[in-house]
This record gives structure tokens, sequence and C-alpha cells, in this order.
């Protein structure tokens, strides 16, 4: 008698499982509203507990949630900190590089005198600095104040000899020049008070949000950027706000230049270009020495010429 | 307990797939099959595709399901140590 082995036994309820697996997912296919409805009365506790999971505050479903956001958050830090990395070392080139060209140029180094802050907004009327150091250590009526390498916040305006106060750009009723750069235009600069100044320019040039604001009559001259705009249709004008990168009341040390505010003569600077592209035509310290009677006339013909040439 | 065990992975299972905790789904579901039987994810899976509107298109995790059980009914045997 044959008897069904035990292999035979297992294939048997598989097959029979697949098939009906396969003739639900047809009637599902069929009638998918019946299968949607039949699964949302049936999984309703599970949706419930997964709702709870979503919305609920209390600690289990929170520490997993705030989990998840810190490991996202954390992804997010890593690549601002690559891209920033890649960032400093192009603003490192672009510095070495400014710094190469101005040099080039002739540009003059100057020279800056370290100050502390003694009293700020909050204890003067206006937007006034007033700084530690005075005529006795160089500061000079109208020298340019710097937080940072190139941050220009304001100006010198009164000298004594052991302090000296800085007028803020941003002081009511201060106006200046200003160049937005990104959109590439020159506009007027007003003082608002309290840290803030504002930059006006027409209705229909694009102004955004970051673009610096240069003071082109100090240089290096960043005033700011551009962090918020009020643009109303109806007004004639836009208006850009410009806050200090750091705020009045936590700058503690300043630099002030020694020399005043020199504005660049477009003259002086063409002239000195010129010179230096007529340098490159100079060959100096050149010297012929006579090598043999065969090269004697073309000796004699370049030492000719060399004087001709070295010859004003 | 094995009863209880495997109620709470079926419980699990559901969850985290309708979580869309994918990996800890798939380590759920070999645990359990290797406990019970995968024939037992297969309606919860029909379930879950009836729930998203999967009918509508092509219910994969049916799919899904229906072949790791075959797949288990054949790795299991060749996996247990037979005394």
């Amino acid at each position: 008698m044959k008897s069904p082995s035990r292999h035979n036994s297992k294939r048997k309820p598989v097959s029979k499982i697949v098939l009906i697996t396969i003739g639900v997912i047809l009637l599902g296919l069929a009638l998918p509203w019946l299968f949607s409805s039949v699964s949302r009365i049936i999984l309703a506790p599970i949706h419930a507990v997964h709702a709870w999971y979503q919305g609920s505050s209390a600690a289990f479903p929170m520490y997993f949630k705030e989990r998840h956001d810190l490991i996202s958050q954390i992804e997010t830090l890593e690549n601002e900190l690559a891209l920033a990395g890649v960032t400093d070392l192009t603003q490192q080139r672009l510095y070495d590089e400014n710094i190469w060209l101005r040099e080039l140029l002739g540009a003059p180094s100057e020279t800056r005198i370290a100050a502390a802050v003694l009293a700020r907004p909050a204890d003067l009327p206006y937007d006034l600095l007033q700084i530690d150091r005075g005529s006795e250590d160089g500061i000079v009526l109208g020298a340019p104040v710097y937080i940072g390498l190139d941050t220009v916040v304001g100006i010198v305006t009164d000298v004594a000899p052991r302090y000296a106060f800085v007028q803020l750009f941003s002081s009511p009723g201060f106006n200046a020049t200003a160049f937005i750069s990104g959109t590439n235009v020159v506009a007027p600069l007003e003082g608002r008070g309290g840290g803030v100044a504002r930059v006006r320019v027409p209705q229909g040039i694009p102004l955004e949000i970051g673009s610096m604001v240069h003071l082109p009559s100090i240089n290096p001259g960043v005033f700011g950027q551009i962090s918020y705009i009020e643009n109303l249709p109806s007004q004639p004008e836009q208006y850009g706000y410009v806050a200090l990168p750091k705020s009045v009341h936590s700058i503690h040390y300043v630099a002030v230049a020694s020399e005043t505010i020199s504005v660049a003569d477009p003259g002086a600077v063409d002239a000195n270009i010129l010179e230096l592209i007529r340098q490159q035509f100079v060959v100096e310290n050149l010297s012929f020495t006579p090598a043999s009677t065969t090269e004697a006339l073309a000796s004699s013909t370049a030492t000719s010429t060399a004087a001709t040439t070295t010859t004003p | 307990m094995k009863l209880f065990l495997s109620i709470g992975l079926f419980l699990a299972i559901g969850f985290l797939l309708l979580q869309n905790h994918l990996l800890l789904a798939a380590v759920a579901v070999v645990l359990f099959t290797m406990r019970t039987s995968a024939a037992w994810l297969i309606p919860l899976a029909i379930l879950l595709d009836g729930y998203f509107g999967a009918f509508s298109a092509v219910p994969v995790l049916s799919l899904v399901f229906l072949l790791w059980y075959i797949a288990s009914e054949f790795i299991k045997p060749r996996l247990l140590v037979q005394s």
C-alpha cells in the first residue's frame, strides 16, 4: 500500500494557501471598495494607535519622534558644515587674491587701532558708541570704525585725548550713498536708529534678502546685508532694511582706522596701472659679453641696440 | 507564552508597516516566520493593502507576503535541524 510521504503532505496546504490568496487578491482587484471598507473597520484599533503615535505628546512617541527629528537635523547640519568648509576655502582664496591684486595696484595697507566700547546706545542718547581710545592713541576725526575685517559700522565724530565717540551709520538722520551687490544698484542709505538703516530703491528693481550693502566711500566698506524688504505696490519706492551683522549691544571691541576716509582718485588708479604695464615692457640689468670673433658684429649690434633701448 | 509573543509580533508588524518602518517590519516578519508561519501574515497584508487602497492598482504588500510565504516554506525545512 502506498502511503503519502511527509514531503507531499506539506506541499498540499502550501499550494492551497497560495491558490486561496491569489483568489482573494483577484477578488480585491475586482472589488477594491469592498476591501477598503472591510480593512478600515478591521484595522480601526491599529489606526487608533497609529493616530495616537503621530499626534500624541506623551513620552513614548515623543522619544522616537524627537530622536528621528534629531537624526535628520544632524544630517542637515553635517551637510551644511561640509558646504561651509568649501565656502571658507573659497572665501580664503578670494581674500588672498584680493590682497594680491591690491598690492599689485599699489593700494596702501592701513593700520587699525583696537578700542574697547565704554558706552553704547542703551546708555547714550543716540546710535553712538563711546570708545576708550582718543587722540593720544592716534584716533582722528572721521576715521571709519570696523567690527571684524571689513564690516564698517560708523565713523569717529568726536575725539577727546583719551576717548572718542563713534556715530553709527544706523543713527537717525545719517545719509550715505550705498552700493547694493547682487542687484548692482547705487541707492541712498538712511539711518533709522536702533542699529537699523535702510536703502531706498524704486519699484521694479529686484531687491533680495541677503544682498550686501557696501559704502563705496570707505574701503573696505561692507555695512551689512538686507534682512527685510518692505515693498508696497501702491508706493513708488521700496525699502531694504539693513541690520548690523552683530547687535549693537553685543559690540565690545571695535577697530578704528588710523586715517580718515580717503576717497580713491580714479585718475591716480589709472596712472598706477599704466606705470605697472610700462614696467612689464622693460627688462632691467641686462649685460652682454663678447663671445667670439664671428659674433663680434652681432654683439656690437646688440650692444648698440641695448644702449639705444636703455637710453631715455 | 509563545502564543502571546506571536500575537505581539503580529500586531507589531501591522503597526510598523503602518508607520512605514520597513526595516524593523522586515526583522519582525523574519522572527514571526521563524516562530510560526508566514501564512498568517498574508491576511494582514491583504488588510493593509485594502487600508491603503492598493487594490485600485497593484496590491504590492499582498504579493510580497505571498512570495515570502512560498520562499519561507521552501527555506524553513532546510534550516531546521532534524532530531
